[in-house]
């Protein structure tokens, strides 16, 4: 899911008729004086970060004066909180808003159709606004135009406002229902809505497209810069990351899901847990490993799955990207009972596991497990036997007797043996 | 019986001559299934496997009769396509193997399917097999493989993913029983039939005598399970496990419907409305032979033994 920085959004609803409030994108405060003698009067100044709760966060900052939004623009500018994202701010008029609404078309996938949500409780509390109060949700075709009179005649059922902001409210739900699908959106939401006694502007705009569409849409991506990855949540995705992303669109047998949950392994030492890299068959089975894995106190720095049966390459590659992250303490493969060529899994495994470790044929130097179940599983073991895996003390080769917990537990004892010796 | 399909369902494959059509046409040919046609537009007069291929939908359905099942193996853009033409041809269960399929073209497709009356399943799902009876789509991979997971019995499996419906095939089969029915429902966020379909059918199924379910953080459909069993329209054993406990919020795989779904989407969540509504929730995946032998004493019916007491032998260890 690739989602749009806020500029990106404002320029798309921009385009379909959306009212934003007026601004400029800047990098350095010469950008910001500049911006804020064009717009004039009090300015908003808002960081380009992917990660909601900015306002929370206490990111978004409004300033009066030129002085005071080069002062305080150029403390965001840098501020910590950037990662790896270019530090550009978004300055924009200030806006009164009268009511704060929030609008959204959204992929339900239990009612399997778009759904358009309305509720009067926008801004900062807005989870907990649609929490208390459902809101207005209606669904719509995904290949019929929303008209806007169908908007007004439930928006004036459920909230009876006046006509006029009612009619706007309603013209304006049906351009975001057209923008949902002209994009082919996951969820374009605007929050805050602004009602300024005039009309309605979208204060904030967050949208996220279907990497699987962008594919087919390369103007649009072109045009927006964007890359497609994994889902990541809220920040760019890694280079090694991009390099899997890469694997699959030059190979299309099988498909590899990469995303780095923790890179470095901070999160995990920070909750005094152990950083293990994890290759999986199957996503279900990563995330029944995941469940085993942080009781006994590891925590995956990675989610990898290689499933629908890719080739031998292909495996290798995304290997070799798993062992390529490094800050992790251990290493645990566990295939699904699963119906892909095991053999060929194990080939590919084996052959960056051989390039990364050259000089102990292949051994790494940490505590990993292997578990093959499915079909061939006793040649891929065979394999790895036959290149000196099990004389390692600290490797491990499991077969279909294993469950997911089980592998983990042999992890756990590795672990737990290479401690104890490291104290002694 | 079985659901969905058995051995009277009459199979039709569109994406034939591809690489995976083949592979598919193999495996199931080898697992007894009666694969009528092909379909491939400019290859019509060929055969894969023995099995003819045509231009289109409607011309296999004049050539060959009647068919109940299409599996839709081609390229993901030209999956929405290829379900249109099945469904105007009438064909009333279509199952989409297709990997990454626009978000928007499924659901247009789904509206086009519901309109019809006609069943989907998936997209990007491995596929459904009543053991020894049929197979559509690619559950199982090799034919000797096949033989050592599935084999017919009174377990019905659903599962999102495709991986872990053929791990709890094998956990129920170590447990010296064989399923009903084995179905994966696709693992992308907006997919055609849920858990409340399969349910209802396992439910109705006289050969079904309990259903094993894998469930993971994300989405509700584990929640339909819960509302089934709690409204009494289901009163088979269900045996559950809902993976994803420790899956950060940000990271919820994919997915923007968490703006819907809220904190129902949570794993802790969804064990906790099913345990409430009667469901066998599992801490761990691999005691889900150990619950089922309590409740299926000897591959036959259903046995007594209640949740509750399950979970206080669970809870006390």
């Amino acid at each position: 899911m690739a989602r749009l920085f806020e500029f990106q959004a404002k320029a798309l609803l921009r385009e379909h008729g959306v009212l934003v409030p007026r601004g400029r994108l800047v990098g350095d405060v010469a950008g910001i004086v500049t911006a804020v003698r064009e717009l004039g009067g009090p300015v908003v100044l808002k960081p380009q970060i992917l990660e909601g709760g900015r306002a929370r966060r206490g990111l978004i900052v409004v300033a009066c004066t030129e002085h005071e939004a080069a002062e305080r623009g150029g403390q965001l500018l840098s501020a910590g909180f950037w990662g790896q994202l270019p530090r550009r701010l978004l300055v924009e008029e200030r806006v009164d808003a009268e009511q704060e609404w929030y609008v959204a078309a959204v992929t339900d996938c239990e009612r399997k159709a778009p759904l358009l949500m309305v509720s009067p409780h926008g801004g900062v509390s807005v989870e907990e606004g649609l929490r208390r109060e459902q809101g207005m949700r209606m669904t719509f075709s995904p290949s019929q135009p929303l008209r806007s009179y169908q908007v007004l005649d439930r928006l004036q059922a459920h909230y009876a406002l006046p006509s006029r902001q009612a009619a706007g409210l309603a013209r304006l739900c049906a351009a975001v229902a057209s923008l949902y699908r002209e994009v082919e959106a996951r969820l374009v939401e605007l929050n805050p809505l602004a009602w300024t006694g005039g009309g309605w502007v979208a204060l904030d705009g967050r949208i996220a497209l279907d990497d699987d569409a962008l594919l087919r849409r390369q103007p649009l991506r072109r045009r927006l810069g964007l890359e497609v990855a994994e889902e990541v949540g809220g920040r760019l995705p890694t280079a090694l990351e991009l390099d899997a992303a890469q694997i699959d669109a030059e190979d299309h047998r099988g498909s590899v899901h990469f995303v780095q949950l923790d890179p470095g392994g901070t999160r995990a030492r920070e909750h005094g847990l152990i950083p293990v890299a994890v290759q999986t068959v199957g996503t279900g089975a990563f995330l029944t490993v995941f469940d085993e894995l942080v009781p006994l106190g590891y925590s995956p720095v990675n989610f990898c799955d290689t499933s629908g049966s890719p080739g031998e390459a292909k495996i290798y590659r995304a290997t070799r990207l798993v062992l390529r992250q490094g800050a992790f303490d251990g290493f645990l493969f566990v295939s699904c009972v699963s119906s892909q060529d095991l053999l060929e899994t194990a080939r590919g495994m084996l052959r960056a596991f051989q390039e990364a470790y050259e000089a102990s044929g292949g051994i790494p130097p940490f505590p990993a497990v292997f578990c093959f179940r499915g079909w061939r599983d006793q040649e891929a073991t065979a394999l790895l036997e036959a290149a000196g895996f099990r004389r390692a003390a600290h490797v491990r080769l499991l077969g279909r007797e294993a469950t997911e917990r089980q592998a983990v537990w042999a992890l756990d004892e590795l672990m737990r043996a290479r401690a104890e010796r490291g104290s002694a | 019986m079985a659901i969905l399909v058995d051995e009277d369902t009459r199979v039709l494959v569109q994406g034939a001559t591809g690489a995976s059509g083949r592979r598919a046409i193999r495996l199931m040919k080898a697992c007894g299934t009666r694969v009528v046609a092909g379909v491939t537009p400019g290859r019509g007069g060929e055969a894969v496997e023995g099995v003819p291929v045509y231009d289109t939908v409607r011309e296999a359905v004049d050539r060959q009769g009647p068919i109940s099942c299409s599996l839709v193996s081609v390229p993901a853009q030209g999956v929405e396509e290829a379900v249109a033409e099945a469904v105007d041809a009438g064909i009333p269960l279509v199952v989409v193997r297709s990997e990454r399929v626009p978000q928007h073209d499924v659901l247009r497709l789904l509206e086009g399917a519901r309109e019809r009356g006609v069943r989907i399943l998936g997209p990007n799902t491995i596929g459904i097999m009543s053991p020894g009876r049929c197979l559509v789509g690619t559950l199982g991979g090799g034919e000797e493989f096949v033989g050592q997971v599935f084999a017919r019995g009174p377990v019905g499996v659903v599962s999102r993913s495709g991986g872990q419906a053929t791990t709890l095939a094998y956990y129920v089969r170590r447990a010296g029983m064989g399923q009903s029915t084995v179905v994966s429902v696709g693992g992308d966020a907006v997919v055609g039939m849920g858990w409340r379909e399969i349910l209802e059918l396992f439910q109705a199924d006289p050969e079904t005598a309990a259903v094993v379910a894998f469930g993971e953080a994300g989405g509700t459909m584990e929640l339909e399970a819960a509302e089934l069993l709690a409204s009494g329209r289901v009163t088979k054993p269900l045996v559950v496990y809902v993976a994803g406990r420790y899956v950060a919020e940000e990271t919820r795989f994919g997915h923007a419907g968490a703006v819907v779904e809220g904190e129902r989407g949570r794993a802790e969540y969804k064990r906790q409305a099913l345990r409430e509504a009667g469901a066998w929730v599992l801490d761990h995946l691999d005691e889900v032979g150990e619950v089922l032998g309590r409740l299926i004493p000897r591959g036959g019916e259903a046995g007594g033994d209640e949740p509750a007491e399950q979970r206080d032998a669970a809870d006390g260890r």
